[in-house]
């Protein structure tokens, strides 16, 4: 197997390099290098967006959530990307209105101008870094635990976390935003037709589709419905997720700028489309992997159990691909993110555009090692550290839609707000204070209160001294 | 005019159907503790209705994508 997976590593690799060659500029300014040029088409699109929202949490994470908590997980992530494509078609049109008025180029520097508040924009920055690092260095960390536990002998886990920040910064910093959608749809193809073939493999298995919940109902009947045998899926906690994964486009810059990029609003539909069909596509066969997790290795770590699934009950071919599919899926997302990082800081920064982008660009290799030092010292918790950053970044979303939908001045009362709460729901997440209150979540009580207050606010404040006149 | 006002009408009703669907998903008729039947083709009962909600959703998107009043807006572009 090793032969094979050498060839298609060097073909991946080399196909990696002829991307970010071809789509290398000689003028980088901010539109072409960060956001690539704003010109996507649907099907470029949606494989970016698709590859970016889907990552290692699907390939490795939801299998192991099927697995371990049962057929809620459906709920917890498909029904909520099916409500998130309705809610790109519904608000999308709005943030690329006042994108393209404020001279988009990241969603710190847009708050920062809805609210004119450079607070606004730090808020904005400070949750996107502070949420999004964790959310990277999961995916590394797992892909780099799980080729360690498969090639022991090749290299340490910090040596596969290296590597891959390495060719993700390689091709990002050579060719931009626009490298990066590209290889985004060559992971994205990749991603989707190694999982669909795992997934046919495992339901394989089994025969058919009622023998296997048969099967899987002689193991662990509470698989079978909600909450699951570890009583995760509240209504509280399903909810609290809906909420969280409903708001991504709005609240992650790098699924943000994606919606802002597209070349006009027929695009952008037939892309969240795209994306819909795609998240019920990718969803389903991770279902079909859980399941016969859940029959055949139902005490094996998650590393175990992915490494068994994926290469051991596969044929060398298709473990060959799914390996390189995986790291596919971790650089693919991750790459988005650090770069989304870079694109906050240099909408903060003002000055020259070639001495910011420099700035930025030696920013986003900053970052990148930042996500790598901290993929080493993360707990293994893939979906719930990922679910952790979507509530995280989600607290921002009331602030986000009063900076998109508001004209006048609301003052600066919701970033102050929701900076409080980014800090209470990090409080919370260090175990310096309670997770719940009264039985309720706290990332659930914080959104609904940081909502209230910007509806009473934005319904009540008047800015009486108009701007011109203080300064 | 009056095609541009069908439109709003009709994006109207998408707005609600997709709005209710979401709701009805946390209603005990979908997240209904430790229920397993009816079930569909062996597919236990949460299951198959939090897929028929995920189709229905992204086939009310496709709709919204056709009916939705700013489709072929491009003067803000």
């Amino acid at each position: 197997m090793i032969q094979t997976l050498i060839i298609i590593a060097i073909i991946y690799l080399g196909l990696l390099i002829l991307l970010s060659i071809s789509t290398r500029q000689k003028n980088k300014d901010t539109s072409n290098y960060l956001l690539a040029g704003s010109k996507v088409g649907s099907v470029l699109g949606m494989f970016t967006f698709a590859a970016t929202l889907f990552s290692t949490f699907t390939l490795i994470g939801m299998p192991d959530f099927f697995r371990t908590h049962g057929i809620g997980s459906w709920i917890f992530l498909a029904v909520s990307d099916a409500a998130m494509v309705f809610i790109i078609v519904w608000l999308g049109l709005y943030i690329r209105k006042k994108a393209r008025s404020n001279d988009f180029q990241g969603m710190s520097g847009l708050m920062r101008n809805c609210f004119k508040s450079k607070f606004a924009g730090y808020v904005t920055f400070f949750g996107a870094f502070i949420f999004l690092i964790p959310y990277v260095s999961i995916q590394i960390r797992g892909i780099a635990i799980f080729l360690h536990a498969t090639f022991p002998d090749a290299l340490p886990v910090w040596g596969w976390a290296s590597l891959m920040i390495l060719v993700m910064l390689l091709y990002s910093e050579t060719g931009g935003l626009k490298a990066i959608i590209y290889s985004d749809m060559l992971q994205g193809i990749l991603l989707l037709v190694v999982i669909c073939i795992v997934g046919y493999n495992c339901l394989s298995y089994f025969g058919n589709v009622p023998a296997m919940f048969q099967k899987v109902k002689e193991v662990n009947e509470a698989l079978l419905s909600v909450p699951g045998p570890k009583n995760l899926f509240s209504s509280q906690f399903l909810i609290a997720s809906f909420i969280a994964i409903v708001m991504i486009p709005f609240t992650q810059p790098q699924v943000a700028t994606r919606i802002i990029i597209m070349k006009n609003n027929e695009s952008l539909f037939r892309m969240a489309v795209g994306v819909g069909f795609f998240a019920i596509i990718i969803i389903l066969p991770t279902l079909l992997i859980g399941m016969y997790g859940a029959v055949k290795y139902p005490a094996l770590s998650t590393a175990e159990f992915i490494s068994k699934v994926i290469i051991d009950d596969q044929s060398q071919v298709v473990a060959a691909f799914a390996i390189i599919g995986l790291v596919a899926a971790a650089i693919s997302t991750s790459d988005s993110q650090i770069f989304a990082l870079g694109g906050e800081l240099r909408s903060l920064l003002k000055g020259d555009d070639k001495k910011m982008l420099q700035i930025t660009r030696i920013a986003i290799v900053f970052f990148a090692l930042i996500a790598l030092v901290f993929s080493l010292i993360s707990s293994d918790q893939l979906v719930l550290l990922a679910r952790t950053s979507f509530a995280g970044t989600a607290l921002m979303a009331p602030m986000i839609f009063t900076g998109i939908f508001l004209r006048r001045d609301t003052g600066r009362v919701i970033p102050l707000i929701t900076a409080l709460a980014m800090l209470i729901f990090l409080a919370s997440l260090l175990q310096l204070i309670p997770a719940m209150y009264m039985g309720i979540r706290l990332d659930l009580i914080l959104f609904v209160l940081i909502g209230l207050t910007s509806i009473i606010n934005a319904l009540f404040y008047r800015n009486e001294i108009p701007e011109y006149q203080v300064k | 005019m009056k095609m541009r006002n069908n439109k709003t009408v009709y994006w109207r009703i998408c707005q609600a159907l997709a709005m209710l669907l979401m709701l009805a998903t946390f209603s005990p008729w979908v997240i209904s503790s430790g229920t397993f039947e009816p079930s569909v083709m062996g597919l236990p009962y949460s299951l198959w209705i939090g897929i028929l909600i995920s189709i229905l959703l992204v086939l009310l998107t496709f709709w919204a994508t056709k009916i939705h009043p700013d489709r072929k807006n491009t003067a803000s572009e």
